[in-house]
């Protein structure tokens, strides 16, 4: 069984957006090996935001962060915002993380590229449904078989498209 | 003649005649017909660069491959491809289906001769009539065997010259046996190639034995594009008369020459390069490419996401 402190955010990611692609992660299914796409998130991560960055690692998770006045903001900073959902939850959960370490954080999603921000707020809910989500992904990682594909716009771009439509 | 050498990051090659860089961002996979030494440095940047290096004997014959380290690795996969090959009706399943495919490929390559006026028809009803056996392994094989002895005598009505009576190996004494055993060594490496990009271990097979020499899987998934890819490209070759005569030199058998094997190659890569609009991807994939997808439907067999249909030609 997997331990919590294995998840991490793209698990996270993966999840939300779909379970199917988080299975094939867990089973160390890659598709992207010939796709710069992370590549070019690494860059953006180096170039961007170089002054303010900082990276801390709590169990295997590792986030920027920026001290500002008392309160600790954590910033993700993401390629595009068409995947908010998945990027959303990753970042909740980082500060669930920090929470759970005793520490109050906010939560920052930065996309440079389209100059917006969508601060990230934990609320007890939230609490609640992350932790829902982590028993999910413990469940799928379980799973003997893939689940189902499910065709949905993110389809297009995933890297698994061919082996799930073929 | 030549040696393959690393000269910073690029791949360079070299012998009495010229000394050129070769693009290894835009290559699948080297062939050396002739005698080629690698120099370490160049082995070390095909290895990461993830090039498999394949090596033909004088007379075109596949001898080897140098095959880099496994790139994409996934403990279940190999797991459960073995576990596939051990299960006797697991087994089976693939194998038949995988000759299913080959047999549809033959016919439907037979049909498209019979459209343009060849005389076809007895062929086409002797092989659709020809049932593929099942239950073991060897009842497999054997309808395997027999179905492509049907098939290659049908090129004597497609042709206009080198008649085949049956198929032979070592040495092949006619040109058209020995254009077949050259085509079919070039599709066992462009599929090899293509299983690397896959997660399937290379040496574990279904319907030919692991226990051959070569990547038997390679085997496998090369058979059923065989009439889609190689007789299609020798029908070309013949019949237009790019390849003729001359081509071949006579030796401990019948073999193509230097001149007819560049005009085979390329012939052939142009037959790879093929596309054709996916019916469930939609879009255009290369002849290539539906052999990696074909590695792709493999695995989802083996997850038991989706049964195994094997590639029949649509079109
Ligand atoms: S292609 Fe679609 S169904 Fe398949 S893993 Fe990606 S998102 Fe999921």
């Amino acid at each position: 069984m997997m331990k919590t402190s294995e998840i991490t955010g793209v698990m996270i990611q993966y999840y939300m957006t779909c379970p199917r692609e988080l299975w094939l992660y867990l089973n160390q299914i890659n598709m992207n090996y010939d796709n710069d796409d992370i590549d070019i998130g690494k860059l953006i991560h180096e170039t961007s935001y170089k002054r303010e960055k900082k990276e801390i690692r709590i169990d295997n998770v590792v986030f920027d962060f920026i001290q500002t006045n008392d309160k600790l903001t954590v910033f993700e900073v993401k390629k595009s915002s068409k995947l908010t959902i998945g990027a959303k939850y990753q970042l909740y959960y980082y500060l669930y993380i920090l929470k759970k370490a005793g520490i109050d954080a906010e939560g920052m999603l930065v996309f440079p590229k389209e100059r917006k921000r969508i601060p990230i707020i934990l609320t007890d809910e939230i609490i609640d449904k992350i932790e829902k989500i982590l028993q999910n992904i413990k469940q799928i990682a379980t799973q003997e078989k893939p689940p189902q594909e499910e065709q949905k716009p993110y389809c297009k771009r995933c890297s698994y498209n061919e082996l799930c439509m073929i | 003649m030549g040696i393959l050498y690393r000269k910073e990051n690029t791949l360079k090659f070299k012998n009495k005649d010229m000394d050129i860089s070769i693009p290894i961002h835009a290559i699948n996979e080297i062939n050396c017909y002739d005698k080629v030494s690698l120099k370490s440095g160049a082995i070390t940047l095909l290895q990461h660069e993830k090039i498999i290096v394949n090596f033909f004997n004088k007379y075109g014959y596949y001898t080897g491959s140098l095959y880099p380290r496994i790139n994409l690795n996934s403990g279940m996969i190999v797991v459960k491809q073995a576990l596939t090959y051990d299960n006797n009706q697991k087994r089976c399943f693939i194998a038949h289906e995988m000759v299913n495919g080959m047999k549809h490929n033959m016919i439907k390559t037979l049909k498209y001769y019979k459209k343009k006026g060849k005389n076809l028809n007895d062929y086409i009803e002797q092989l659709e009539k020809e049932p593929i056996l099942d239950g073991n392994i060897n009842k497999i094989l054997s309808s395997e065997g027999k179905l492509w002895q049907t098939y290659y005598p049908s090129f004597n009505q497609i042709t206009k010259k080198f008649p085949i009576q049956k198929r032979e190996f070592r040495p092949p004494t006619n040109e058209m046996n020995s254009l077949i055993s050259f085509g079919n060594s070039l599709l066992y490496t462009t599929t090899l190639s293509e299983i690397y990009h896959t997660y399937l271990h290379p040496s574990i097979s279904f319907l030919h034995e692991p226990r051959e020499r070569r990547f038997s899987l390679a085997c496998d998934l090369a058979d059923i594009f065989k009439p889609l890819i190689v007789s299609r490209t020798i029908f070309k070759l013949v019949n237009t008369n790019m390849i003729n005569e001359k081509h071949f030199t006579h030796d401990a058998g019948v073999y193509l020459n230097k001149k007819g094997r560049e005009k085979f190659i390329q012939e052939y890569n142009n037959k790879l390069k093929t596309t054709i609009k996916h019916p469930t991807l939609n879009k255009k994939v290369s002849y290539r490419y539906l052999i990696r997808l074909e590695g792709y439907k493999l695995i989802k067999h083996m997850l038991e996401d989706k049964t195994y249909e094997s590639f029949k030609t649509w079109w």
